[in-house]
């Protein structure tokens, strides 16, 4: 447990001081916001609106991924990374340390990414915007959970960046689905469906659970 | 109909190809372990 | 360095001995009423997708008793398997649009089992590259090992997720013994067990394979140990 805070410690105040990878990630969604808002302007009638809420989520896990990638960097080249692993603890605590960081900084970039995207698109977000974290934050769980193991393992591979991607996006089918069904649904109906949340709960605690138990094959040497 | 045909054609010379392949890689496989001077642990 | 091993011979054996009852069955069989001829395609598309899906399950399994055993032949197994998977996944993907064309005049459509299929290919084909792109073959059998536990939880989420999304659509329902019409069990019997046969004899023949390259790493090894 303390090897979980120590981690998540150290994560966010290195973060904190050199706020990389935070701007890098701020950055490229903001990109990614008005690279879409050009592919689908607002007077293009209402099934093209109808997309928007889903385009939200391409923002968010473009970011998420950036993120991710870097979520190993420091030790990597630092040469830190048979010290982690031999670090007397449960690897699984490393994990999670690692993960909640990349999670609140996602947390972070999706607020801000929202703001954006509320204003390139003309939607109102407030009346909806508690409900829209209650959707945001299962999301990036998932692929904060998924993303930290696979980076974990893309780092010792000879595609570092192109790996994450490559490995993360096809298992992510069901959270990005769900993710964007509840959003969907909660920007045009003002409703949140609970099958879609329930698919997101329900992955987040399987991909939780397998990241876990497995990262302690992952993270070796 | 012909593109009944047309699928099973592609099943059958696929696993007939892969087969193929697979066969004569390990004959080269072989072949090279043969070459392979195997050292002498005097 | 015998020629074929009994091994060998038996699978392919019973391979072609199935392989022939089983075209038989498929020509004896009766033409569909409403979709004709092509309906025939079933006999060979759903057996491929036996063989995608008991690929990528033996992949998974043999993944994790190589991650309990640590013996290397588990991982080898894992990695045959998943060739020999991918090897039928592509089977369906190119059988099942064939057969769309044919009756719906599309190529593809993102119903259900379709985008399933395509998202099991992806899964293979990211397992793959990340065997070959992982440096130290140690450590590739247990990423991949990881892989492919997380890729086999990931396809029960994947068919709620697209259900969820409205995705089963046009793709024919499951089909239970009744609704294939008389005549039709026998082929469709005899096409799943010919694609078992067939998975099995392309798998002996891919760890043959499999084996050799590993004698042939290991007599490099040698060498170039007693040269040093």
């Amino acid at each position: 447990m303390n090897a979980l805070l120590a981690v998540l410690w150290k994560d966010l105040v290195s973060e904190w001081r050199s706020r990389d990878r935070l701007v890098a990630m701020g950055v490229f969604a903001l990109l990614v916001v008005i690279v879409l808002y050009l592919a689908a302007p607002p007077g293009a009638g209402p099934e093209a609106r109808a997309h928007v809420p889903g385009l939200l989520w391409v923002a968010y896990l473009f970011a998420g991924v950036l993120g991710l990638n870097r979520a190993f960097a420091t030790e990597l080249e630092n040469e830190a990374l048979s010290l982690l692993a031999l670090a007397p603890v449960e690897r699984g605590f490393i994990f999670l340390g690692k993960a909640l960081a990349s999670f609140a900084l996602l947390l972070v970039v999706q607020a801000a990414t929202a703001l954006a995207f509320a204003l390139a698109f003309d939607l109102d977000l407030w009346p909806v915007a508690g409900r829209l974290a209650l959707v945001a934050a299962p999301g990036a769980a998932g692929l904060c959970s998924l993303g930290t193991l696979f980076s974990a393992m893309a780092v010792r591979t000879q595609y570092r960046e192109v790996m994450l991607p490559l490995l993360l996006l096809p298992l992510l089918v069901p959270v990005l689905l769900g993710a964007v069904r509840a959003t969907n649904a909660l920007l045009l109906e003002g409703t949140l469906p609970w099958p879609a949340l329930q698919l997101l709960l329900v992955t987040d605690g399987v991909f939780a659970i397998v990241s876990f138990l497995t990262f302690e094959v992952v993270l070796d040497e | 109909m012909s593109y009944a045909l047309a699928a099973y054609g592609v099943v059958i010379a696929g696993v007939l190809a892969y087969a193929a392949w697979l066969a004569s890689t390990r004959r080269r496989l072989e072949r090279e372990l043969a070459a392979r001077p195997v050292p002498n642990r005097g | 360095m015998g020629r074929a091993s009994p091994l060998l011979r038996t699978s392919a054996a019973a391979l072609l001995a199935c392989a022939a009852l089983w075209a038989y069955f498929v020509w004896q069989a009766p033409i569909d009423s409403m979709q004709g001829p092509i309906q025939k395609i079933l006999y060979v598309h759903v057996p491929c997708v036996l063989g995608a899906y008991l690929g990528f399950a033996l992949t998974a399994s043999s993944g994790a008793l190589y991650l309990w055993r640590r013996d290397e032949r588990w991982d080898r197994l894992a990695a045959a398997c998943a060739e020999v998977g991918v090897f039928f996944c592509t089977l369906v993907l190119l059988t099942g649009p064939i057969w769309a064309k044919g009756t719906w005049g599309r190529w593809w459509t993102w119903d259900l089992r379709l985008t399933l299929t395509l998202l099991l290919y992806l899964v293979f084909i990211s397992y793959l590259l990340l065997r070959s792109f992982t440096e130290g073959s140690e450590r590739a059998a247990r990423f991949a090992a990881v892989y492919a536990i997380a890729g086999l939880m990931v396809i029960p989420l994947n068919y709620f997720a697209i259900d969820l999304a409205g995705g089963r659509t046009v793709h024919p329902e499951n089909l239970g013994r009744s609704s294939l019409g008389a005549g039709m069990g026998a082929p469709f019997a005899l096409g799943m067990l010919t694609a078992t046969l067939a998975f099995a004899y392309l798998l002996v023949r891919r760890l043959e394979v499999s084996a050799l390259r590993t004698a042939l790493d290991q007599a490099l090894a040698n060498a170039a140990r007693s040269e040093a």
